[in-house]
């Protein structure tokens, strides 16, 4: 449509300009012509007339001579063969009238002084004597009718002729614009179907030629290209599929890995907690708290891999939930006090007072980032200070938390600022020689915290050492939401898990530090009067777990499988079920949510309750279980104390 | 853009008209004229009109003296710078006349033998008679009859504007 009114115009256009010249022109000519006619003709007329005339009055010589003016006025009226005589008077030389001629047919009245009445005053001479003046009124009105006719006609012509020039401009033009649509409509073709392989043909030598030559070549270096660039994006397109199917395998490949690493780890780690509670040498239990330490120490770092890997996956999902940041800070503070202690480092905590008791966010993540930092700091650290500050930013759109992690270590290196975040990173080898690590932990932090959409960044302590911060969005609780208890019990449970990471992260004598003698960890010795059911396909387990539930005086039942798990809980009245997450035949997520059902509708047992127990150590499966219904979860191996704890939490449940 | 060929036309039409011998009619005199004095004029006016056989340098007027015509031309002439004269009509001199204004019995010599004399005279026959320009009074008008025969056979011409306004009386010139 657009190119049909673009052709239409160029057309009008031409043929305009066609019409314009000729009228412009033929105008001229005429205007000319009719100038020249009218001035031609005019002295045509006044020349013959005069001509004749000058004839006249050397014929009326002698009748003037002999006072002859009959005679005269004979001669005169032969003046009316010309027409546009309208009047001829004889003077004598004295002003006497001699004779008189006037047109048959005119009155003889005076004539009009008219502007097309032209005198012509013409001498009598006899020998050179002026013996008489002849006058003649011509009438050049008719010339005048004439030309006006004539002008008319010519008005006409120029009309017709510019009607004409317009037609045939028109017509003529199609033959150059037809070519030139085409042109116009194969283009918007081609824009809309994206078609490069079509070609306009158009044969004949001329500048539309040269137009139509320069588009088939842009349409053919286009379609080059055009082949080229599917070609490259094909390519491309399968080089990053095989670059993803690669990445996928590698983090399909570590998750396998470390879930691989764990199982083994698990029968170790049971097995040494039960070795730990027999009676054994000093010698013996520093030894076997070195294998548990290197076992933790181990753990840690797959778990590190596992937390990556599912980050990178994208797997990770954020909860948003409220809770008492204060506690949490407490709780980490307590965590690092005695480590900091035998350092000989001062660990301050600075919570300003804007800075809202609770808050919503994920406080698990939260926490893993604060570790991240504070772990780093003590470990990095040989003397002075850590210390972490809490403050609300309130200048920008959002208000947000800022947490600032300061210690008085070796600092960063200004060339590796830009790198820490990276993975895999450490700042210095040696360094990572003397305090071990996977390097990922600040790649996990930066990315934890951009999932929870802050920032993170690194600046150098002014007074020296570091000065890691992070910020996220601060969003405060409504203060009458309560904090189930499945999150104290999952904060009892996981604490020991907290303990090995925090003797990995600051420890830096580490997993192949010396033995060392440390005091015989005393298990409460008062018996919990609780009936178990463990639901556990492993062998290992089921035997790691009925040891130290049999040890703590608990009244254990085994199964092997979600479905036996489901029958034992209907035919006998457990207080707690340790459910293993995967097992054939019906799963621990499974069987749980049949449990939670018979509890709803039938009301069986309902004081019941179920923890998971899971070798995926692995956040967001948390909300996964809860959404079953799990109480609370353990992470395989199974520690005696995070065990007590939940018995404890199970039995506090009880007496409420 | 002007037809020229109706011009032309036209231009021929008128032409012929104006040269083409039209009858005398009857008109008003000149006004204000004797008829002494309307017959100088005629007289003082004919050589203009009529050529001689040898080229003159001015114009001999031979008239009977003593006349009121006479006076009137001896008048004119004196007062004019041309070369024209005015004599006495005398018998014998008729030769050194160009022209003789008199009646037929004043001719003493035979017309026919006299070579460039133009013989005028207001006498009542005089052009029927044998004289060459006969003045007559036609009311207040003065007209002119030319024997034409006798005019020619003295070698001298009328000129077609002088035949146009007078009456041509004898016989024709054997030539024309």
């Amino acid at each position: 449509m657009l190119s049909r009114v673009r052709q239409q115009s160029i057309h009008r256009h031409l043929a305009k300009v066609g019409a314009f010249i000729t009228s412009l022109v033929g105008g001229i000519f005429l205007v000319v012509l009719l100038g020249v006619s009218l001035v031609s003709s005019r002295e045509e007329l006044l020349e013959s007339t005069s001509a004749l005339t000058s004839v006249l009055a050397s014929n009326l010589t002698a009748s003037v001579a002999f006072r002859d003016p009959a005679t005269a006025a004979e001669l005169l009226s032969g003046l009316d063969a010309v027409p546009d005589v309208l009047e001829a008077m004889l003077f004598l030389p004295d002003g006497t009238a001699f004779a008189y001629y006037r047109p048959g047919n005119l009155p003889s009245t005076n004539l009009p002084d008219q502007g097309y009445l032209e005198t012509l005053t013409i001498p009598v001479q006899l020998e050179r004597e002026q013996i008489a003046t002849l006058r003649v009124k011509v009438d050049l009105w008719p010339v005048y009718q004439r030309l006006i006719w004539v002008s008319l006609l010519a008005a006409l012509l120029w009309l017709v002729g510019i009607l004409a020039a317009y037609i045939l401009s028109r017509t003529l033009n199609a033959r150059i614009t037809q070519p030139l649509s085409a042109l116009a409509g194969m283009m918007s073709e081609v824009t809309d179907r994206e078609d490069y392989s079509r070609r306009f043909s158009y044969e004949q030598n001329n500048e539309l030629g040269l137009v139509v030559d320069a588009f088939n070549e842009l349409m053919e270096r286009t379609e080059d290209r055009e082949q080229r660039l599917k070609a490259m994006i094909t390519a491309l397109v399968k080089a990053r599929d095989e670059a993803e199917a690669a990445a996928r395998s590698k983090t399909s490949f570590l998750a396998n890995m470390s879930h691989e690493i764990r199982t083994p780890m698990n029968g170790i780690m049971g097995m040494i907690a039960l070795l730990q509670r027999g009676e054994l040498s000093t010698q013996q239990r520093a030894y076997f708290e070195t294998i548990e330490r290197s076992s933790e120490a181990l753990l840690t770092i797959i778990d590190d891999i596992l937390d990556f890997t599912k980050i990178e996956a994208g797997r990770l999902v954020l909860i948003r939930e409220p809770f008492d940041l204060f506690d949490s800070i407490a709780s980490i503070e307590a965590l690092f006090v005695e480590t900091a202690k035998q350092k000989g480092l001062a660990l301050k905590v600075d919570i300003s007072q804007a800075v809202p008791q609770r808050i919503v966010g994920d406080p698990g993540r939260i926490r893993q980032v604060l570790l991240n930092l504070i772990g780093n700091a003590i470990k990095f650290t040989d003397q002075g200070s850590v210390s972490l500050s809490v403050r609300v930013l309130d200048n920008q759109t959002l208000p947000a938390l800022k947490f600032t992690v300061a210690d008085t270590g070796p600092g960063i290196l200004p060339e590796d600022e830009e790198r820490i975040f990276g993975e895999f990173f450490q700042a210095d080898v040696s360094l990572t020689r003397a305090h071990g690590g996977t390097g990922l932990g600040l790649a996990i932090a930066q990315q934890l915290v951009t999932l929870m959409q802050g920032s993170i960044g690194y600046a150098p302590n002014p007074v020296g050492g570091s000065h890691f911060w992070f910020d996220i969005p601060l969003m405060e609780a409504p203060s009458n939401e309560v904090l189930g208890p499945a999150i104290s019990a999952l904060t009892a449970s996981q604490a020991r898990a907290e303990m090995a990471r925090l003797g990995r992260l600051t420890n830096t004598d580490s997993a192949d530090a010396a033995p060392e003698v440390s005091e015989k960890k005393q298990i409460g010795s008062s018996a919990y009067e609780l009936n178990v059911l463990v639901a556990e396909d492993s062998e290992v387990n089921q035997f790691i777990i009925r040891e130290l539930l049999v040890e703590w005086g608990v009244n254990v039942s085994v199964v092997a499988d979600g479905a036996a798990a489901v029958e034992a809980f209907k035919s006998e009245g457990f207080d707690l079920i340790l459910m293993d997450i995967q097992m054939p035949k019906m799963d621990g997520l499974e069987a749980t949510r049949l449990i939670r059902s018979l509890q709803r509708k039938e009301s069986i047992n309902t004081d019941c309750i179920v923890v998971g127990l899971s070798a995926h150590a692995m956040s967001g499966d948390r909300e996964k279980y809860m959404a079953e219904g799990m109480a609370d979860y353990l992470t395989k191996p199974i520690r005696p104390a995070a065990l007590q704890a939940i018995l404890d939490a199970c039995l506090k449940h009880q007496v409420e | 853009m002007i037809p020229k060929l109706m011009r032309s036309g036209v231009l021929l039409s008128a032409a012929l008209a104006i040269v083409s011998l039209v009858p005398s009619v009857p008109s008003q005199s000149a006004p204000g004229l004797t008829e002494s004095e309307l017959k100088a004029v005629f007289l003082l006016r004919l050589p203009q009109f009529v050529s001689w056989p040898d080229e003159q340098s001015g114009t001999i007027f031979c008239i009977a003296p003593a006349t009121e015509l006479s006076s009137l031309l001896q008048e004119i002439v004196a007062s004019e710078p041309k070369g024209r004269e005015v004599r006495p009509l005398l018998p014998g001199q008729i030769n050194n006349c160009d022209i003789v204004f008199g009646s037929l019995s004043d001719t003493v010599e035979d017309l026919a033998a006299v070579r460039g004399v133009l013989w005028v005279s207001d006498q009542p026959g005089f052009a029927r008679d044998g004289g060459m320009v006969e003045l007559k009074r036609n009311g207040a008008r003065m007209r002119m009859l030319i024997n034409l025969k006798v005019l020619e056979s003295a070698g001298l011409r009328a000129s077609s504007k002088l035949l146009q306004l007078s009456e041509v009386v004898g016989d024709l010139p054997e030539d024309a």
